[in-house]
Protein backbone atom coordinates (compact mmCIF):
# COMPACT_ATOMS: atom_id res chain seq x y z
CA UNK A 1 0.00 0.00 0.00
CA UNK A 2 1.77 3.42 -0.60
CA UNK A 3 2.33 5.08 2.51
CA UNK A 4 0.81 8.18 1.61
CA UNK A 5 -2.57 6.43 1.47
CA UNK A 6 -2.28 5.08 4.14
CA UNK A 7 -1.52 8.28 5.71
CA UNK A 8 -4.23 10.18 4.61
CA UNK A 9 -7.24 7.23 5.49
CA UNK A 10 -5.75 7.70 9.08
CA UNK A 11 -6.13 11.20 8.76
CA UNK A 12 -10.22 11.10 7.92
CA UNK A 13 -11.87 13.08 10.81
CA UNK A 14 -15.41 10.94 11.86
CA UNK A 15 -17.63 13.73 9.64
CA UNK A 16 -15.63 13.07 6.59
CA UNK A 17 -16.06 9.21 7.40
CA UNK A 18 -20.16 9.44 8.00
CA UNK A 19 -20.40 11.48 4.72
CA UNK A 20 -18.40 9.13 2.84
CA UNK A 21 -20.63 6.15 3.78
CA UNK A 22 -23.56 8.71 3.22
CA UNK A 23 -22.68 8.72 0.19
CA UNK A 24 -21.87 5.08 -0.47
CA UNK A 25 -24.78 3.62 1.04
CA UNK A 26 -27.99 3.17 -0.95
CA UNK A 27 -30.87 5.63 -0.74
CA UNK A 28 -34.69 5.45 -1.54
CA UNK A 29 -36.83 8.51 -3.70
CA UNK A 30 -40.03 8.49 -2.36
CA UNK A 31 -42.68 10.38 -4.37
CA UNK A 32 -46.20 11.57 -2.48
CA UNK A 33 -49.31 11.92 -3.49
CA UNK A 34 -50.89 15.36 -3.77
CA UNK A 35 -54.64 16.24 -4.78
CA UNK A 36 -53.01 18.59 -7.63
CA UNK A 37 -51.25 16.58 -10.01
CA UNK A 38 -52.88 14.50 -12.86
CA UNK A 39 -52.24 11.02 -12.62
CA UNK A 40 -50.89 11.21 -16.68
CA UNK A 41 -48.57 14.14 -15.40
CA UNK A 42 -47.21 11.94 -13.36
CA UNK A 43 -46.55 8.98 -15.41
CA UNK A 44 -44.69 11.38 -17.94
CA UNK A 45 -42.51 13.34 -15.57
CA UNK A 46 -41.80 9.32 -14.25
CA UNK A 47 -40.75 8.28 -17.54
CA UNK A 48 -38.88 11.56 -18.41
CA UNK A 49 -36.66 11.54 -14.84
CA UNK A 50 -36.03 7.75 -14.62
CA UNK A 51 -36.50 7.02 -18.31
CA UNK A 52 -38.83 4.15 -17.24
CA UNK A 53 -41.22 2.23 -19.90
CA UNK A 54 -44.58 3.98 -19.74
CA UNK A 55 -46.11 0.54 -18.55
CA UNK A 56 -43.36 0.88 -15.33
CA UNK A 57 -44.15 4.68 -14.68
CA UNK A 58 -48.23 3.90 -14.86
CA UNK A 59 -47.55 1.26 -12.15
CA UNK A 60 -45.31 3.69 -10.15
CA UNK A 61 -47.92 6.48 -10.68
CA UNK A 62 -50.78 4.01 -9.09
CA UNK A 63 -49.17 3.49 -6.33
CA UNK A 64 -48.73 6.55 -5.59
CA UNK A 65 -52.45 7.52 -5.75
CA UNK A 66 -53.55 3.95 -4.00
CA UNK A 67 -51.06 3.90 -1.24
CA UNK A 68 -50.47 7.65 -0.68
CA UNK A 69 -46.42 7.26 -1.73
CA UNK A 70 -44.38 5.27 -3.45
CA UNK A 71 -40.74 4.10 -3.63
CA UNK A 72 -39.41 5.28 -7.42
CA UNK A 73 -35.81 4.59 -7.16
CA UNK A 74 -32.90 3.49 -4.98
CA UNK A 75 -28.97 4.02 -5.53
CA UNK A 76 -26.53 6.03 -4.24
CA UNK A 77 -26.86 9.81 -2.77
CA UNK A 78 -25.82 11.81 -5.15
CA UNK A 79 -27.89 10.87 -8.80
CA UNK A 80 -30.47 10.28 -6.02
CA UNK A 81 -30.41 14.16 -5.09
CA UNK A 82 -30.63 14.76 -8.73
CA UNK A 83 -33.31 12.86 -9.45
CA UNK A 84 -35.23 14.54 -6.46
CA UNK A 85 -34.01 17.69 -7.94
CA UNK A 86 -35.63 17.39 -11.05
CA UNK A 87 -38.79 16.03 -9.54
CA UNK A 88 -39.35 19.31 -7.63
CA UNK A 89 -38.35 20.69 -10.62
CA UNK A 90 -41.74 19.15 -12.46
CA UNK A 91 -43.02 20.21 -8.74
CA UNK A 92 -43.81 16.48 -7.48
CA UNK A 93 -43.47 15.83 -4.08
CA UNK A 94 -40.55 13.80 -3.56
CA UNK A 95 -37.85 13.10 -0.95
CA UNK A 96 -34.99 11.00 0.04
CA UNK A 97 -34.46 8.53 2.73
CA UNK A 98 -31.75 6.32 3.67
CA UNK A 99 -32.46 2.58 2.42
CA UNK A 100 -33.75 0.37 5.30
CA UNK A 101 -34.23 3.06 7.75
CA UNK B 1 -67.26 30.66 -23.93
CA UNK B 2 -62.91 30.19 -24.57
CA UNK B 3 -62.43 27.53 -27.00
CA UNK B 4 -59.05 25.75 -26.53
CA UNK B 5 -58.11 23.95 -30.12
CA UNK B 6 -54.97 21.79 -30.96
CA UNK B 7 -52.72 23.39 -33.60
CA UNK B 8 -51.04 21.65 -36.37
CA UNK B 9 -47.78 23.00 -35.05
CA UNK B 10 -48.06 20.84 -32.10
CA UNK B 11 -49.71 23.77 -29.82
CA UNK B 12 -52.81 25.24 -28.77
CA UNK B 13 -54.99 28.04 -30.36
CA UNK B 14 -57.22 29.32 -27.02
CA UNK B 15 -59.60 31.94 -28.60
CA UNK B 16 -60.81 34.25 -26.30
CA UNK B 17 -64.52 35.26 -26.50
CA UNK B 18 -64.63 37.82 -23.95
CA UNK B 19 -63.34 40.22 -21.09
CA UNK B 20 -63.70 38.08 -18.63
CA UNK B 21 -61.91 35.86 -20.34
CA UNK B 22 -58.97 37.23 -21.02
CA UNK B 23 -59.03 38.38 -16.85
CA UNK B 24 -58.93 34.65 -15.98
CA UNK B 25 -55.85 33.92 -18.17
CA UNK B 26 -54.41 37.39 -16.38
CA UNK B 27 -55.39 35.53 -13.48
CA UNK B 28 -53.04 32.53 -13.30
CA UNK B 29 -49.79 34.72 -12.31
CA UNK B 30 -51.24 36.29 -9.11
CA UNK B 31 -52.98 33.38 -8.38
CA UNK B 32 -49.59 31.18 -8.58
CA UNK B 33 -48.01 33.56 -6.27
CA UNK B 34 -51.13 33.42 -3.60
CA UNK B 35 -49.19 31.91 -1.37
CA UNK B 36 -46.25 34.11 -1.97
CA UNK B 37 -45.09 33.67 1.71
CA UNK B 38 -44.74 29.86 1.78
CA UNK B 39 -43.67 29.12 -1.43
CA UNK B 40 -43.75 25.91 -3.55
CA UNK B 41 -39.72 25.81 -3.53
CA UNK B 42 -39.82 26.15 -0.04
CA UNK B 43 -42.81 23.81 0.79
CA UNK B 44 -40.94 20.78 -1.24
CA UNK B 45 -37.41 21.85 0.71
CA UNK B 46 -39.47 20.76 3.75
CA UNK B 47 -39.34 17.27 2.36
CA UNK B 48 -35.80 17.02 2.70
CA UNK B 49 -33.20 16.49 5.56
CA UNK B 50 -31.12 19.38 6.71
CA UNK B 51 -27.85 17.63 5.56
CA UNK B 52 -29.00 17.69 1.74
CA UNK B 53 -28.85 21.67 2.38
CA UNK B 54 -31.54 22.28 -0.15
CA UNK B 55 -32.65 25.29 0.92
CA UNK B 56 -29.42 27.09 0.25
CA UNK B 57 -28.59 24.36 -2.69
CA UNK B 58 -31.95 23.80 -4.69
CA UNK B 59 -35.05 26.43 -3.79
CA UNK B 60 -33.14 29.68 -5.14
CA UNK B 61 -32.83 27.56 -8.55
CA UNK B 62 -36.61 26.28 -8.35
CA UNK B 63 -37.99 29.75 -7.34
CA UNK B 64 -36.23 30.96 -10.68
CA UNK B 65 -37.59 28.06 -12.26
CA UNK B 66 -41.18 29.20 -11.12
CA UNK B 67 -40.98 32.16 -11.70
CA UNK B 68 -39.74 32.36 -15.20
CA UNK B 69 -42.87 29.95 -16.10
CA UNK B 70 -45.57 32.75 -14.71
CA UNK B 71 -43.48 35.50 -16.41
CA UNK B 72 -43.64 33.29 -19.85
CA UNK B 73 -47.71 33.17 -19.51
CA UNK B 74 -48.02 36.65 -18.25
CA UNK B 75 -46.01 37.61 -21.12
CA UNK B 76 -47.85 35.74 -23.86
CA UNK B 77 -51.28 36.62 -22.24
CA UNK B 78 -50.07 40.59 -22.40
CA UNK B 79 -48.92 40.82 -25.89
CA UNK B 80 -52.24 38.56 -26.97
CA UNK B 81 -54.51 40.84 -24.85
CA UNK B 82 -52.89 43.97 -26.33
CA UNK B 83 -52.90 42.51 -29.97
CA UNK B 84 -56.62 42.18 -29.67
CA UNK B 85 -57.40 45.63 -28.57
CA UNK B 86 -55.77 46.70 -31.48
CA UNK B 87 -57.14 44.16 -33.49
CA UNK B 88 -60.78 42.83 -32.50
CA UNK B 89 -60.45 39.93 -34.77
CA UNK B 90 -57.09 38.84 -33.05
CA UNK B 91 -58.97 37.26 -30.19
CA UNK B 92 -56.88 34.55 -29.70
CA UNK B 93 -53.57 33.40 -28.60
CA UNK B 94 -51.56 30.64 -29.18
CA UNK B 95 -49.06 28.47 -26.99
CA UNK B 96 -46.41 26.97 -28.49
CA UNK B 97 -44.91 23.24 -28.27
CA UNK B 98 -42.35 24.97 -26.84
CA UNK B 99 -43.79 27.12 -24.25
CA UNK B 100 -46.05 24.11 -23.01
CA UNK B 101 -44.03 23.04 -20.21
CA UNK B 102 -44.28 26.22 -18.60
CA UNK B 103 -47.66 27.02 -19.07
CA UNK B 104 -48.43 23.66 -17.79
CA UNK B 105 -45.67 24.28 -14.50
CA UNK B 106 -47.50 27.60 -14.26
CA UNK B 107 -51.09 26.49 -14.47
CA UNK B 108 -49.70 24.32 -11.45
CA UNK B 109 -48.17 26.53 -9.34
CA UNK B 110 -51.54 28.42 -9.51
CA UNK B 111 -53.83 25.21 -8.82
CA UNK B 112 -51.52 24.50 -5.52
CA UNK B 113 -51.69 27.90 -4.41
CA UNK B 114 -55.21 28.09 -4.87
CA UNK B 115 -56.28 25.10 -3.04
CA UNK B 116 -53.79 25.40 -0.86
CA UNK B 117 -55.08 29.27 0.22
CA UNK B 118 -59.00 28.32 0.15
CA UNK B 119 -58.68 24.82 1.47
CA UNK B 120 -60.84 22.61 -1.63
CA UNK B 121 -59.71 20.04 -2.99
CA UNK B 122 -60.13 19.28 -7.22
CA UNK B 123 -63.44 16.75 -6.52
CA UNK B 124 -65.32 18.87 -4.01
CA UNK B 125 -69.00 18.04 -4.35
CA UNK B 126 -71.42 20.86 -5.82
CA UNK B 127 -73.28 21.36 -3.05
CA UNK B 128 -70.39 22.58 -1.18
CA UNK B 129 -69.06 24.55 -3.96
CA UNK B 130 -72.70 26.47 -4.13
CA UNK B 131 -72.09 27.70 -0.41
CA UNK B 132 -68.64 28.84 -0.99
CA UNK B 133 -68.50 32.68 -0.16
CA UNK B 134 -67.98 34.35 -3.99
CA UNK B 135 -64.22 34.56 -3.88
CA UNK B 136 -63.70 31.07 -2.95
CA UNK B 137 -66.40 29.71 -5.49
CA UNK B 138 -64.87 31.89 -8.16
CA UNK B 139 -61.17 30.21 -7.15
CA UNK B 140 -62.74 26.84 -7.36
CA UNK B 141 -64.12 27.65 -10.97
CA UNK B 142 -60.70 28.87 -11.95
CA UNK B 143 -58.63 26.10 -10.60
CA UNK B 144 -61.37 23.48 -12.38
CA UNK B 145 -60.14 25.70 -15.40
CA UNK B 146 -56.89 25.33 -15.18
CA UNK B 147 -56.80 21.95 -14.46
CA UNK B 148 -59.12 21.12 -17.97
CA UNK B 149 -56.22 23.55 -19.80
CA UNK B 150 -53.90 21.10 -18.30
CA UNK B 151 -55.45 18.00 -19.44
CA UNK B 152 -55.16 19.56 -22.84
CA UNK B 153 -51.62 20.69 -22.90
CA UNK B 154 -51.17 16.65 -21.73
CA UNK B 155 -52.94 15.41 -24.26
CA UNK B 156 -52.16 17.39 -27.35
CA UNK B 157 -48.82 19.61 -26.48
CA UNK B 158 -46.63 18.01 -23.68
CA UNK B 159 -44.82 14.76 -24.59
Amino acid sequence: MNPLEATSATTLTDEETKASTELASAWNILVFDDPVNLMEYVTKVLQKVFAYPREQAEDLMLTIHTAGKALVWTGAREPAELYVQQLHGFQLQASLEKAGS
Amino acid sequence: MMKVVPTVEGGLRIEVGTATDWLVLEQIAPDALKMEKESLPSRLSALMDEASEWDEMVVPELSDLFHSQLHCVQKIVQGARKASEEDPSLGHLFISQEDGPSWYGALNQARIALEGYYRFGPAQEIEEVESFPPPKRSAFIRSQFYSALQSVLLEHVIE
